[in-house]
Parts: C-alpha cells; structure tokens; sequence
C-alpha cells in the first residue's frame, strides 16, 4: 500500500510548488507588494499589475531593467553658474541677487527631483539613485550652484546601477563633491583633509579599515584636483599637486587621485562596506555569510546592479516583510503613486520632507540624513497628518478605475506592509478604511 | 514586559495623591477648547438660511433650497435646517453664536490645502509649519501632555514640540493599549516597536486616561449613536475629569456632498445637533458647561448654487458655530450676499483669524497668544 501511495503523495507534493525553489513560483501580492516596498517607492496600479503574473526572478529582473526616462532639470539648473572670477567682479548687492536667485533655483530643483520620483516608470533605478545621492553626499547649501548639483545627480544617476569603480572616479571628481568637501583648498602647501577622510569613512572603507597616516597621504593624493574658476568645471592644477611618493595601505607609488581610488578598491574592506550598506538599505538586519559572499563577487567585478539582484532574490530579504520603516520620502511619494495623486504640491512637500528630515539635495552633513531621527512623536505627527490630508475627499474625488484598484480589486489594509494594529470591522466603507488604514503605525513600515 | 506591568500598576491606583485634589477645582476652572472639524467642507448655506436672501437662495438651489417646512426659524433673519432642532434651546438661551461669512482672501478649494490654511492659520499662498493652538496649547496646559485629539487630523494642534494624544476613542484606546503595549514590548520587529512608541506616546497618554477612568465616569445617554456620538461623550468624560489639557478635537464627517446631498447633510446634522445638546446637558449637570467653549470649522463651505447631482461643490466662506456657557450668543459677522457671487463663489466678510484671536485673547485671557498674519481684531464673542 505505501509503495503505491508514496509516488501519488510526491506529485501531490511537487503539484503544490513544495520542491520547486521559490523563485519559481509566481509572487502573490503580498510578495508584490514587499518588493516594491522595498526596491521602489510602494505598491501602484501599474506595477501590481506588472508583476502580477512574474515570479521573484523575473520580477527583480523587470525592475531591474525597465528603462528611466532621461534626465532633463528645470531650466534655472541647467544655466551654467557665474564663474567665480567673474563674481569677485559684482557689487554686493549683485551677489546676493544672483544668491537668492541661486536658492529660489534650488527649491525648484527639490520639488522637481519630488514630481520626478512620482511620475517615474523605473522607480528602482530611482531608488538606487537616491542612495547614492545619500551616500556620496554634498549639499546646495554649501556648494550653492544648482547646476553642479545637477550635473552631480546627474552623475549619480547615471551610474546608479553601473559600475562601481566607475562610478567613484567619477564622484571624487565631481565639482560639486570637491567643493562641498573642500577639495578646492587642498593644496601640497597647505593639505586639506576633508575629502581624503570622508572618502575613506564613509564613501569606501569605513572605520577601522585605515588609520590617521592613510588620510594624511589619501590627502596628498588628492592635491591639486579643484574648480576651474572660469569654467566652473573640475580642473586639476599640477602645481598644487604633491606628486611625492606615498604609501598607502602598506604600499608606496606616486599616487595621484584615480590611482588613490584605485588602491582604495584593492582592499576588500571596499567591497565589504558597500556591500554591506546597499544590504542594510533593502533588509533590516544584516546576515555575515550571505554578505560575505556579495562582497567576495562585488570585489570583482563591482556590478551594482548584480549586486542588488543578488539582495533581492536573497531568503533573508523575502522573510523581512514590515520590518523597516519607509523613508520620508517613500511615504510621500509612496502614498501619491498608490493613490494615483500624480499632482501635488512640490514646494509645500519638500519643507514638510525637511521636517521630516530628508530634505533633497541638502543632507545636514556629509554623513547624509539622520535616519535615526526619523521616527519621533513629533515627526510621527506630520507623517500620519501628511497621510491623512492626501486621502481627504478620496473615494469622492478620484478617478473610477483608480477607486475600483484600491477599494474593489483589493483594499486599502492590503496596501500595508502589515496588518494594521488598530481594528477594521467589516462595515466601514472604502474611505474609511483608508483613513484608518494610513493613520496606523504599520502605514509607516516596509 | 516593563510597560505591561506599568499600567497595570497605574490602574491600581484608587486614590489620588492628596496635592493632585487641591488643584482640581483650579483645574475644572481652567477653560477648555473644543474644536469640532466638519470635514469636507459643510454646506452652511443650507444650514443656516439667510431669509433675506430666499428668492435668491431658491433660484440657486431649485432641488436643493430647504422649504419652509424643513426649516427653523430663529429669528426674522436667519433659519435652520431643521435637523439642528435640539440646538434650538441653546439658541434660545443665548448659548449660541452663529458667525456668519467667515473665510480669507483668495480661498482654496482643495481639501488638502484648504484645511491645513484653517488649521496653521497660514494665508493662502503661505506655509507654515504648525497649528494654531499647538503654541497656544503648550503655553496654557496646566498637564503634560497639550491636547487631546479624538479622531482624524491633529494638525491645528501638533508642530513645533506640542505634546499631542491622538485616539480613535477612549475604550478603543484603553482596550488597544494592552495590545498595543504588548506588541510594543513583545515584538521582535524592532522597527514596529518604534513607530508604536513615538505614535502613541504611551507613558504621557496611559497616565492621563487612566485619570480620566477613575475620575469621570460615562454618565449621560442621549449622545447620537456613532462614531460622532462617542467621540462627544469621551470629550465630555476626559473634560469633567479636570485634567487642565485646554484642547479637545473632534471630527464629524464627512460633508463634501457632491452628490445626492439631502440625506447625507440632514444624517450628520441631525447628529451634530443630538450630540452637542447631550454634551450641553452633561456639562451643565457638572457645572464644566461654563468653562467651555466649543467651536466648529471647515476646509471651506460650498457653492452657491446646486450642482447637476443633487449637491453642492466646493466653496469659499461659511458660518460656524460657537457654543458654551459663558459665550453672549447671537449673530456675529455678516452673511454674504448671495447676488454678488465672486467665481459662483459667496464673499467673505469676516477673516476666520479673527475667531481664532478672540479665542486666544477672550477665552484664555491670552492676547499675547498671536495669530499668524497680521494684528487680527477680535470679535465680541464671549460675555
């Protein structure tokens, strides 16, 4: 009898998907809903249907590779910027008019970067972007030109899902980044340390991976690499460079800047701090082994975008569900995607994200946003409150279609991350659920 | 585990430490603001008639005009919808006051930026990043925490550090909390607990409801049934429990009756008009009617004119109400003439910043409590 049983059993089995790796299976919605989370900006009509029908591999592939549209800033950003010899040149009070005009640019840059990150079909790459804008910081506030920013955005987009070995040289020689760590001052007569030790803590190896001598010579390497004051541009000037022999990590060459970044990359410790940061980015807790592993591979061949695929197809990652907190900007932007409210209030919206604490384009310091700081009663406020005012007068000003998707097809509790802890009985009607919903503390998870 | 065995032990507590009962007196003294949001934008000018205007009225409204016999009269001038019957004993005993045409220059008719300008007091193309009571608030509370918020929106109240306790309901709170308290304490999602903590401020809000428990306990019947109707009566418990927070929020809603306005409006004014009546009573009986004062307000009020779907779209200016014990009743402010629409829209006449500084400097006694905006004149609204 159990020798014949046994074959019916295992079909039975293998027919329920117990067997197949999970990555075969097609996502539910919940599995849906995680990913896009996590690797966008939240769940939307399109994208639920888009994965619908995929499996997790297919699915990370899809985000992976749908196409950005391309880059094009609001026109005050993409005026070349005065020239500082032509500058020096104004009165005072030409100054600051062109200063202020420089600030006015610069809000409309944050809400432009905001509606761009609403209206976006590839809302991973957008992500990935923005991490790096978080990672390799800089700031209007201190670099002030809105067109070096944009330039360095544009930078940043660029190589988002690239190369990263590329996309370092690139940065460090970025205008905006040498201005805003004071690469500009760092000449052999007088070496500024600013860039060499924020390079080394928190755009590469981290603390504990290099010590105090590393910096001094990482500083000298960089002598010389500054802003051409006619053009705004990056311009190296060899009679500021010091290109005496160094040593650094043990080794010794007349090291100029790329060749820095290069021996930088050489230390495992690179790939191991990068690795870990884009892990801790997509889950809540890290696992040694696994990002072990990354960053064995990211040290060869430094593929982002391969990297990112092997986080998000990781057991780790699919276990993680509600168990992070939606960034200030995730929140915002998540509820307007969901919500289909394509069209907001762009200068309104970024003070209210700068009071939340991510304010675009300008983090408080070069370590970026205080995401620690995030979560508080009194940010807690404007984050339920912000919700709260975009769902007002719904189910009675959108559009049908869009009703139909999240009070119909599906409803609004499904859209957490996790159950909401406060009840929702049966009877309450679609708006009121959502009010309900967006007000709970799971709303604020991912 | 801590917080569980903290409230526990806070539920113990018969008794009052004795310096706690001499404040009390002082403290049921101290006057309380009872905000109430009519969310989505309340059509005032079928809830309150202009009988000046009636010819007018009724050839904007065709479908929608009240007829005489859905209509209160109060005076020669002015009539209700007749669901508001119960308010006409406080009409009569000068306990309420209608203050008509109230709005600001260049209106918004968005619901989400229209109620954040009523609730930061902001002109309409500025932005600012508090309420209006959350300064006010945290100056006058003589507890630890500055309001009380039962249900949606605690956005005139909270910015700027204001210690703010939002709840669905009392009984909801209080049963939740052990839930809440447990997966607080409970879960290992790390990032859980720490959205539960900052959004319910457990420590502050269990202390204070706690008090409320002991000292006030849900006496009167009469309040409507629905979520308006307890939201009233756990005002009116948390205010007859002296705790000295000076603001209360309530919401009713929703009022943004685009459609087949009728029904809805005459459901949710029957229950507005019910529950504040029961509250009068209830607050009268403890005698905390006269130290408080309850105000209504809207993102905007409605068009003139009907719509094709039998209701009434977004609009400009609106009378409110006022209620309380110590408050002359009456009229305040001018109702706009409905034959010289801007935009099909009713003029205002009386900026809504003004109501908000009369609060601060009549009711309070505050005056250098200040409204954003300008040097805002008062209006004779408390006696």
């Amino acid at each position: 009898m159990r020798v014949v049983m046994l074959p019916a059993i295992l079909s039975l089995l293998v027919l329920c998907g117990w067997g197949s790796p999970p990555q075969a299976l097609a996502l539910d919605f919940a599995d849906s809903r995680h990913l896009l989370l996590r690797a966008g900006f939240g769940p939307d009509a399109h994208w639920v249907a888009v994965l619908a029908s995929l499996n997790r591999e297919q699915a990370v592939d899809t985000l992976l590779k749908t196409p950005s549209e391309p880059l094009s800033f609001p026109a005050c950003a993409q005026e070349r910027g005065v020239p500082f010899s032509v500058l020096r040149e104004w009165s005072q009070e030409q100054r600051s008019a062109y200063r202020k005009q420089q600030r006015a640019c610069g809000a409309v840059l944050k809400g432009w970067y905001l509606q761009r990150l609403v209206d976006s079909h590839s809302p991973l790459h957008e992500r990935l972007a923005l991490f790096w804008h978080n990672h390799f910081t800089s700031s209007l506030r201190k670099v002030v030109d809105p067109a070096l920013m944009a330039d360095q955005h544009r930078l940043l987009f660029d190589h988002a899902a690239g190369n990263f070995a590329e996309l370092l040289q690139a940065v460090i020689h970025d205008p905006a980044m040498l201005r805003y760590l004071d690469n500009i001052n760092n000449r052999k007569a007088k070496p500024n340390e600013n860039l060499a030790r924020e390079l080394l803590e928190l755009f590469t190896l981290g603390e504990g991976n290099y010590n105090e001598s590393d910096i001094r010579e990482a500083a000298r390497a960089l002598t010389g690499l500054s802003i051409d004051p006619a053009t705004g541009q990056t311009r190296f000037f060899p009679a500021r460079h010091d290109a005496g022999e160094k040593t650094l990590f043990g080794k010794k060459g007349r090291f100029d800047a790329s060749q820095l970044l290069e021996q930088i990359l050489q230390q495992q410790a690179a790939a191991d701090f990068i690795t870990r940061k884009l892990w801790l980015h997509f889950v809540s807790e890290p696992d040694d082994r696994q990002i072990r592993e990354l960053s064995r591979r990211f040290h060869e061949d430094w593929d982002i975008a391969e990297l990112v695929r092997s986080i998000l197809l990781s057991e780790p990652f699919w276990r993680d569900q509600g168990r992070m907190i939606k960034s200030p900007v995730a929140l915002l932007v998540g509820n307007r995607r969901l919500l289909d409210l394509t069209s907001g209030n762009p200068k309104a919206e970024t003070r209210e994200l700068r009071r939340l604490g991510q304010d675009l384009f300008d983090p408080p310091n070069v370590k970026g946003w205080a995401v620690d700081e995030w979560i508080a009663p009194d940010p807690m406020l404007v984050r339920v409150g912000l919700s709260e005012r975009l769902v007002r007068g719904y189910s009675d000003e959108a559009e049908p279609a869009q009703l139909d998707f999240i009070c119909r097809q599906h409803s609004p509790e499904l859209f957490s991350a996790l159950a909401p802890l406060v009840d929702i009985s049966r009877d309450e009607d679609c708006q009121q659920r959502l009010e309900k919903v967006v007000s709970d503390p799971a709303w604020q998870l991912k | 585990m801590k917080r569980r065995r903290f409230l526990q032990s806070a539920m113990a507590l018969p008794l009052l430490p004795a310096p706690f009962a001499f404040a009390q007196r002082q403290v049921r003294e101290a006057p309380v603001l009872l905000l109430i949001e009519l969310t989505g934008g309340n059509d005032s000018l079928n809830t309150v008639v202009p009988l000046d205007q009636l010819d007018v009225y009724q050839a904007l409204r065709p479908r929608l005009a009240l007829s005489e016999e859905q209509r209160l009269s109060l005076d020669s001038h002015f009539a209700l919808h007749q669901a508001l019957k119960p308010l006409l004993p406080l009409w009569r005993g000068g306990e309420m006051t209608l203050v008509h045409g109230l709005g600001y220059p260049q209106p918004n008719r968005s619901h989400f930026r229209a109620i954040e300008i009523w609730d930061t007091a902001s002109s309409s193309n500025e932005y600012l990043d508090q309420g209006w009571l959350a300064g006010p608030a945290r100056s006058i509370t003589r507890a630890d925490i500055d309001a009380i918020v039962i249900g949606r929106n605690t956005a005139p109240v909270s910015g700027g550090g204001s210690r703010v306790f939002g709840i669905d309901s009392l009984e909801g709170f209080l049963m939740q909390s052990g839930k809440i308290i447990g997966i607080g304490s409970e879960t290992d999602n790390a990032a859980l607990r720490r959205v539960v903590d900052a959004q319910y401020s457990i420590e502050a809000g269990n202390r204070l409801l706690n008090a409320v428990q002991t000292r006030a306990k849900n006496a009167h019947a009469g309040y409507p049934q629905g979520s308006f109707g307890r939201q009233l009566a756990d005002a009116s418990r948390i205010i007859r429990a002296d705790l000295g927070v000076p603001v209360l929020k309530l919401a009713l809603g929703s009022f943004d009756t685009h459609r087949n306005q009728r029904t809805q409006h005459a459901r949710l004014l029957t229950q507005f008009a019910q529950g504040i009546a029961a509250l009068r009573s209830e607050l009268v009986a403890s005698g905390h009617w006269r130290s408080v004062l309850v105000m209504t307000y809207s993102e905007f009020g409605r068009r003139a004119a009907e719509n094709g779907s039998g209701g009434t779209d977004h609009g400009t200016a609106a009378t409110h109400f006022v209620f309380g014990g110590k408050i002359r009743g009456g009229h305040l402010g001018r109702h706009p003439d409905l034959t010289t629409l801007q935009d099909l829209d009713m003029q205002y006449s009386t900026d809504f910043r003004q109501l908000y500084q009369t609060v601060l400097n009549d009711w309070w006694q505050r005056p250098d409590l200040r409204i954003p905006g300008g040097d805002w004149s008062t209006l004779g609204l408390i006696s």
